[in-house]
């Protein structure tokens, strides 16, 4: 008995020395990444919650991942474990390209991309991904020529899927992306830019019948058509689209959602206002079930108030509250637009109820939040001092009722802003500064959030007069935003305006 | 009314008498054994790739999961299945046994063998004790897969039709097992071969019908929120940890001691008291 559980013992050990330890490594390499991607959602959940030293432990995060199995890439051989192994070293890398993305350390992105597109450009998802975000990263710098020919490398890697998860879903519209940049770079759209993505287009929608890729293709084909000018050409390919996706069981996409972009491309081409009309209504005529009609019903009363037709106008956008009440947002947009169209009509007592019911009728909407400032706005263009103020006082009022009544979040955040608003047209400075301040640092993370700082910064040197002041938002937001080459800018700035006080 | 609650009192009195054991460390030894087994083997499972465990767990991974239960989180959405699995194995070989102990130590305990027997008198009776469990795997095991004759569409619609069949599945399971619960006391303690125990099972089993669906079906009704929070590994991976699906499963082994030993013991006590009324 004791000789066979020890055979047993040394079977185990020997089989342990042999065993495929790369399996093993593989299987933690994926359970790191993981639990980072984890760790990553959380934090982009409640982003402007998360304080800068997180992103940089998480990017920190990625990055030792890499780091830590690089060599064990190394030990595989070519094959599949050694290809999953790479992608997921890969995917580390470009993940903490992505977290520096949120810290805009664009100096930090560039290495890593550079990293992962000279070690892993055999891998075509990983290609892709990397192809991508450094069109991105050229397009926002305004490099539209090096975004264009990133996004032609993506294109070369991947197959189109629209509907599916990453680059996949966007490669659809890359050729028409390429045109418009290369158009752009150029100074004008000609045949040649828009002839690649032309047949590009016409192949998959031969390849693809009856599948999204083919619905999407005639899409972008009919603009491309609109691009060059061929409005006709434009609504012709759409009416074919629209009336193959009639005849699909389970189309891809709503018909009715093409006639809309035909009415779109009229409205463009300078068909006329009454072409432009009959085809929106013979949309709603025809689907009146439609997802898109109180947006339809919204165009129509846009266009029949440019024919000048007001009770026409008025009748749409009662209709989108009779038809559409449970929809806050719909109704409460064309309770607004109804506010302005009687405004701008000269028929104020009207307006006045329209945006007054707004605030009652539908409060937590977020267009709501602006009907007080809209009253605000006609005194003041009316030269109604008095009327403005009190208007003013009102709205003021109002915003800080709804922040105190409502847990934080979007409208809340809307409310915030409309207030700060507020608070400068009544040239409340000591406030405004103060709000301004608090919200920037509530958004922090964001573009708005940044632009507060900066705005609450100026106004305390500018209107308060309050040099210190100033210096010391300044100096805040470099420190909020220390890896961004805004917060370096705000920091030397503090220390630039501080050396002002001490002379 | 007063048939089921003579009944209840029954299962009761068995229940009972199982509590009253439950301070001997003795009679706990052979559930604590399987659950042991149980344990290293869902370590072995879920540490596969340590380098202490690579050896033995990485072929069992994929044995019983197949290639994707070696990546992550992919391994703890197979877990349950492949847990499930292995269990069909140590059930068979060792639950069975341990029931076959844990069976003649409560006798003895209730007043009826030597002790110092059980184990020698398991060992004789392996055997037998292992024919009777695999057939009622089998049997559990062909009933299973009359659920997959649901067409998904309609079970994927309806949680009307998915919950009743859980019932139905659930009910049936009960009744065979409930059918097989005295076998083993039959086999250990009476000494008879595998078709005599099954047979002389069900003949007490119709004896004692509601007692016995009582003291079987319990347990079991207990044991169910485990199992079908194993199911919806989906959920738990994605909105919670995927570990927690291993620390479910851990959760559902110390369950499965307690209520075996409930189980275990409250049919011994049934059999010996139904014996001692024919005798």
């Amino acid at each position: 008995m004791k000789r066979v559980a020890l055979a047993l013992l040394c079977s185990i050990v020997l089989a342990g020395c042999t065993g495929d330890r790369l399996e093993g490594e593989r299987y933690r390499a994926e359970r790191d990444l993981w639990q980072a991607d984890w760790e990553l959602r959380n934090l982009s959940m409640r982003r402007q919650d998360v304080a800068e030293h997180r992103w940089i432990d998480l990017a920190a995060r990625y990055e030792a991942i890499a780091k830590r199995y690089e060599p064990t890439v190394g030990e595989a051989k070519d094959g599949d474990l050694k290809r999953e192994l790479q992608t997921i070293l890969a995917r580390a890398l470009f993940s903490a390209a992505q977290v520096h993305v949120v810290l805009r350390d664009s100096a930090r992105i560039g290495t890593l991309y550079e990293k992962i597109a000279s070690g892993y450009a055999h891998i075509d998802a990983i290609a892709s991904e990397v192809a991508y975000a450094q069109a991105a990263v050229a397009q926002r710098r305004g490099d539209l020529l090096e975004a264009a020919n990133h996004y032609q490398e993506v294109l070369a890697h991947t197959t189109p899927q629209p509907g599916e998860v990453g680059v996949a879903d966007h490669v659809l519209g890359l050729p028409l992306m390429i045109a418009r940049l290369r158009a752009q770079v150029a100074g004008g759209a000609s045949q040649e830019h828009y002839e690649g993505a032309r047949t590009y287009y016409e192949r998959m929608t031969v390849d693809h019948p009856g599948e999204l890729t083919q619905v999407e293709s005639q899409t972008h084909l009919a603009e491309i058509a609109a691009d060059m000018g061929d409005w006709a050409g434009a609504i012709k390919r759409l009416e074919v689209l629209e009336e193959q996706l009639g005849e699909m069981d389970d189309p891809p996409r709503q018909p009715c959602d093409v006639r809309y972009a035909i009415a779109g491309i009229q409205a463009c081409s300078g068909s006329g206002l009454a072409a432009t009309r009959a085809t929106l209504l013979s949309l709603v005529e025809d689907y009146p079930d439609c997802r898109i009609k109180p947006q339809v019903l919204l165009t129509l009363a846009d266009n029949a108030n440019k024919r000048n037709q007001v009770e026409e106008a008025l009748g749409y956008l009662d209709r989108i509250r009779k038809e559409h009440g449970k929809d806050e947002d719909s109704a409460a947009q064309a309770l607004m637009v109804r506010g302005r169209l009687l405004e701008h009509r000269g028929r104020w007592q009207e307006a006045l109820e329209a945006f007054r019911e707004l605030s009652v009728q539908y409060p937590l909407a977020e267009i709501s939040l602006s009907a007080p400032l809209e009253i605000a706005r006609h005194y003041a263009e009316a030269g109604n001092r008095e009327a403005e103020l009190t208007a003013l006082a009102q709205a003021e009022e109002r915003y800080r009722d709804f922040i105190r009544r409502y847990p934080p979040g979007r409208q809340s955040l809307v409310a915030r802003e409309r207030l700060v608003e507020c608070l400068v047209i009544q040239q409340k400075h000591e406030d405004a500064v103060s709000e301004m301040e608090s919200l920037g640092a509530d958004l922090i993370g964001r573009p708005e959030g940044v632009a507060f700082m900066l705005a609450a910064a100026r106004m305390a040197q500018v209107d308060l007069a309050d040099t210190l002041r100033s210096a010391d938002i300044l100096e805040r937001t470099g420190t909020l935003y220390s890896e961004t080459e805004i917060g370096q800018w705000a920091r030397a700035e503090a220390d630039r305006l501080r050396g002002e006080i001490v002379r | 009314m007063s048939r089921f609650l003579q009944s209840l009192s029954v299962a009761a009195f068995a229940w009972r008498s199982v509590a009253t054991q439950a301070r001997r460390p003795v009679i706990w030894v052979p559930f604590l054994g399987v659950a042991c087994v149980q344990g290293l083997l869902l370590c072995l499972l879920v540490w596969f790739h340590t380098p202490v465990l690579r050896a033995l767990g990485l072929p069992l991974v994929k044995l019983l999961g197949g290639e994707g239960a070696l990546h992550y989180p992919g391994l703890f959405y197979q877990l349950p299945l492949m847990f499930f699995r292995a269990n069909l194995v140590i059930g068979t070989l060792i639950t069975s046994l341990a029931g076959g102990a844990g069976t003649l130590l409560f006798a003895r305990h209730f007043g009826l063998k030597d002790p110092k027997e059980a184990w020698r008198q398991t060992v004789r009776s392996a055997p037998t004790l292992i024919g009777v469990t695999l057939a009622l795997m089998l049997i559990i095991y062909a009933i299973s897969r009359l659920a997959t004759l649901i067409p998904l569409e309609l079970a994927l619609g309806s949680p009307g039709v998915r919950w009743g069949t859980r019932a139905a599945m659930m009910g049936l399971f009960i009744l065979i097992q409930s059918l097989f619960a005295y076998s083993t006391a039959w086999i250990v303690l009476m000494g008879s071969k595998a078709w005599p125990a099954i047979r002389d099972s069900v003949r007490v089993t119709a004896r004692t019908f509601l007692p016995t669906l009582l003291v079987v079906g319990v347990p079991a009704i207990l044991l169910f929120p485990f199992s079908y929070a194993a199911g919806r590994v989906d959920f738990i991976g994605a909105k919670l940890r995927p570990e927690l699906i291993g620390g479910l499963l851990s959760l559902q082994v110390i369950a499965h001691i307690l209520f075996t030993f409930l189980l275990v013991g409250a049919v011994t006590r049934l059999f010996l008291w139904r014996m001692e009324a024919t005798r």
